[in-house]
């Protein structure tokens, strides 16, 4: 369950961790255009240097997203990126976190998600095949797997000749200087760019989300909903095998002396005392599973949170307390006399 | 004062086409320090005769007196809080708790008579070097042999200074000498402590052990077999 929540979270935030990072307090996007994963079309060319000039800006990174066909090796192994130029190293819009090696500072430089560079059988320093441009691997990037294709960062005006949409970008994030009410900018923006959407960060996020849940998300979720069903069935199982397993130990009890009420508050306890140490052992097989597949299949990113290893215990131990509760009740009938019972 | 007494005691198992008579008018009293057998073949009703000298089963004639003071035959919790202070068990097997350690299981009587932590366990010690384990008490319970295990449930059923020790086959599963040597035990240290034991067998090597033997057939105690 714990690795199941946290592989469902891990594609979840791969989707908004780009479009959401810090610095990017409102995206500018062609008139109609609301997300970055489905879009297309160009602003007009004077569109950054309008949005430049309104007061509280404090910087205005210009994006171009395409699809781009990357292939490598004497195989051609080939893949289709979600490809972003941006003005590399430092400007707005580049990756949000290089896991190996750094971020592209040439147009024959590009950064692409590990999980496509595990798929192609590369790694920094690789050279590439984008569009018949040879461009060489310099980083890794993370948090940037959309599942169904992952991104790829490059230089805006290599992007430029790609897409041959010279100074025409396809989004224009902006950064506001601290204190600065967004809304307004927002609507002084939409005011020198009609032809324009604005959007704050949050919403934009939202909608990629939106977009992304249409897609994948539907069919994870089934997936991870249908293992957290099993774990819990198999857990509620568990706890009535072990609540009928102790029928002739309960009798022994009541034989002793023990209360209806003390024998099924202890048996109750054994049983979150067995599923409890279950779970831990799980959560401690949930994160060996993230190590490995982080090193062998990085295509499944696990994201965890504290909030999921204190969950699962208590939902588990719920379920258990439920499930046994029957059989617990049961036991209270139990007749002493089958402790003599060989 | 007077360990186990029975005065008249009839009980019926089963309903309808499938009853059976399991004890008719039976009297029988076990004093303090004794070792009374309790012999018979199966389905003579000796098991039953435990039960009901425990209060487990609710005899339908007849009365049941520990230390001199009747069960009460209406107050399951009565009877519950007088057999976890005044009754000590030795099961066939030794029935100990799985889960536990060997000495936990002793103490668990301890616990239910209502004994203090600190002194349950001193006295459960005492026991233990008595009957030749104390080296084990910190194992669990599937770490040890049936003769090992039957020593604890031995000090389980004295921990709390029982008036009554019922024991039903204790030495059957256990080869000659082990059953001999926990026999041995259980008498010298029940004698000790002042309970009487009341010992349901087929076993006739516990013989010379017994302070008097007891005959129950068909649910009758047998004349001249030493019942009182």
């Amino acid at each position: 369950m714990v690795a199941l929540t946290a592989a469902y979270r891990g594609a979840t935030t791969g989707v908004v961790a780009y479009v959401g990072q810090g610095g990017f307090d409102l995206w500018v996007a062609p008139r109609g255009i609301d997300n970055l994963v489905r879009s297309g079309g160009q602003l007009p060319a004077d569109a950054e240097e309008a949005v430049r000039d309104v007061p509280g800006v404090a910087d205005v990174g210009p994006l171009l997203r395409t699809f781009a066909a990357v292939e490598t090796g004497p195989a051609r192994r080939r893949l289709t990126l979600l490809a972003i130029g941006y003005r590399g190293p430092d400007g707005l819009g580049g990756p949000p976190e290089v896991s190996t090696g750094r971020r592209p500072a040439a147009r024959d430089e590009i950064a692409i998600d590990r999980a496509a560079a595990h798929q192609l059988g590369i790694g920094p320093g690789a050279t590439v095949d984008v569009a018949g441009d040879a461009m060489r691997v310099v980083g890794l990037t993370r948090r940037t797997n959309l599942l169904a294709t992952q991104f790829a960062f490059g230089d805006y005006a290599a992007a430029e000749d790609l897409l041959g949409a010279f100074g025409r970008p396809s989004f224009l994030v902006v950064r506001l200087f601290p204190g600065t009410d967004a809304a307004n900018v927002a609507a002084a923006i939409s005011a020198r760019l009609p032809r324009a959407s604005v959007f704050r960060s949050g919403e934009f996020v939202r909608n990629n989300v939106r977009e992304i849940a249409s897609g994948v998300l539907p069919m994870l979720s089934l997936v991870t909903g249908l293992g957290v069903a099993v774990a819990i069935a198999l857990v509620a199982l568990l706890a009535q095998g072990l609540a009928e397993d102790r029928r002739g130990d309960v009798a022994v009890l009541f034989a002793l002396g023990a209360s209806p009420r003390a024998v099924a508050a202890g048996v109750l306890a054994h049983v979150e005392k067995v599923v409890l140490l279950g779970t831990g052992a799980g959560v401690l097989a949930a994160w060996a599973l993230s190590l490995a597949l982080e090193r062998l299949l990085p295509t499944v990113e696990l994201d965890w949170k504290p909030a999921d290893l204190a969950m699962t215990p208590l939902v588990f131990a719920a379920a258990a307390a439920v499930a046994a509760l029957g059989p617990v009740l049961r036991l209270r009938r139990v007749d002493p006399v089958e402790a003599f019972r060989p | 004062m007077i360990a186990l007494e029975l005065l008249g005691v009839s009980k019926v198992r089963g309903d309808g086409r499938m009853a059976v008579r399991a004890l008719r008018e039976v009297s029988l009293r076990v004093e303090p320090g004794e070792l009374a057998l309790l012999e018979g073949p199966s389905g003579s009703g000796k098991t039953t005769l435990l039960a009901v000298a425990a209060g487990l089963l609710r005899p339908d004639a007849g009365e049941v007196r520990i230390g001199g003071q009747a069960l009460p035959l209406d107050d399951v919790e009565a009877r519950r809080r007088l057999r976890a202070r005044s009754v000590g068990f030795v099961f066939q097997r030794s029935n100990l708790l799985p889960g536990l350690g060997a000495l936990e299981n002793v103490l668990v009587q301890a616990a239910l008579a209502g004994i203090e932590a600190g002194e349950a366990e001193r006295r459960a010690r005492e026991l233990l070097v008595a009957l030749g384990v104390a080296h084990l008490a910190g194992r669990l319970t599937g770490g040890l042999s049936a003769g090992e295990e039957q020593r604890f449930a031995v000090a389980r059923g004295l921990v709390h200074a029982p008036l009554v020790v019922l024991a039903d086959e204790p030495t059957a599963s256990l080869d000659g000498t082990a059953g001999r040597s926990v026999v041995e035990l259980l008498l010298a240290l029940g004698r000790e402590r002042g309970a009487g034991i009341l010992v349901a067998t087929h076993d006739h090597r516990l013989a010379p052990f017994a302070t008097r033997r007891l005959r129950l057939a068909d649910g009758h105690l047998e004349a001249g077999s030493g019942a009182s």
